[in-house]
């Protein structure tokens, strides 16, 4: 989110530049009584012309609408935190990166059971982590799965009371 | 800030890296994600080490398991530097990655109807 961010900040300032340096060229040679490179009378005539009803101008306002309501929500929208936080002994708090964590969780259980495929996804709830990992196995595995799965965060350092949810997705039988 | 301030800032944000780096179980320092986390100064920079007025921040590769005990010895090592140059900060850690050579021990998991223990090893 926050290279995203920072893309979109960019692009935002790029526009206001822009726009800036458009306002400068225009008023300075608006001073110097030289034709405007921008011939911002026709645009302003073109815009006066244009009515709700055309279907250039219904375009443009649904397209800047969606744009909008897209940026919106992934801003609004609840971001998985790049890191956990995390407590020994009752010391200061230390941090671990979230999805390090799941891709190292995700290798261990596919090289340590007999899952072919799994997804990890780490949420920190407050006290306590809640791991949700979907695997493509047989439903026999699912103990073992949730066994590393468990080890793995006792050696992470995880909240102890850690929910894991395990998904089977059955693997496709090739005949 | 002065040309000084700046020599110390360096100097201290080295050996903070040079004190972590030395720690048994940890791979190296990272600058981590997109942002890059550093120490920067007219001519370089400490990549892992950001410094300000409150707290020294280590982003390291852990190099083994379990983290909290390595995490206890790095926090020891830097407060240790941080002590001998008289500079009163808070130690933050961030693991940013994880590098194990063989990912954790060998657990021992009992997949029904396999009809013995299965051995689980690490890769």
């Amino acid at each position: 989110v926050r290279a995203f961010n920072r893309v979109l900040s960019v692009l935002f300032g790029l526009t206001l530049l822009a726009g800036g340096l458009l306002v400068v060229v225009e008023v300075v040679t608006g001073l110097v009584d030289a034709p405007w490179p921008l011939a911002v009378d026709q645009w302003a005539d073109s815009l006066q012309q244009s009515r709700f009803s055309d279907t250039a101008a219904k375009t443009g306002f649904l397209v800047a609408a969606a744009v909008g309501l897209v940026l919106l929500v992934a801003e609004a929208r609840p971001w998985p935190k790049r890191s956990l936080a995390l407590t020994s002994d009752g010391q200061r708090s230390w941090w671990l990166n979230r999805r390090s964590a799941e891709r190292h969780l995700g290798r261990l259980i596919r090289s340590g059971t007999s899952a072919t495929a799994a997804k990890v996804r780490l949420k920190a709830r407050p006290r306590r982590w809640a791991v949700r990992v979907a695997a493509t196995a047989a439903p026999k595995a699912r103990p073992g799965i949730e066994a590393r799965t468990r080890e793995f965060l006792a050696r992470l350092g995880a909240p102890d009371g850690s929910s894991v949810r395990v998904r089977i997705a059955r693997r496709r039988r090739v005949d | 800030v002065s040309t000084p301030a700046l020599a110390e800032r360096a100097a201290l944000a080295r050996a903070v890296a040079a004190a972590a780096t030395a720690v048994p179980g940890v791979a190296r320092l990272t600058g981590g994600g997109a942002v890059e986390a550093a120490t920067l100064y007219p001519g370089g920079k400490v990549v892992g080490v950001v410094l300000d007025a409150r707290a020294v921040t280590v982003h390291l590769v852990a190099g083994e398991l379990p983290l909290a005990g390595l995490v206890a010895r790095v926090r020891a090592a830097v407060a240790a530097v941080l002590a001998e140059v008289g500079a009163t900060r808070d130690v933050d850690l961030v693991v940013e990655d994880l590098e194990l050579p063989a990912l954790p021990a060998q657990a021992r998991v009992v997949e029904p109807g396999r009809g013995q223990e299965a051995r689980v090893s690490g890769s």
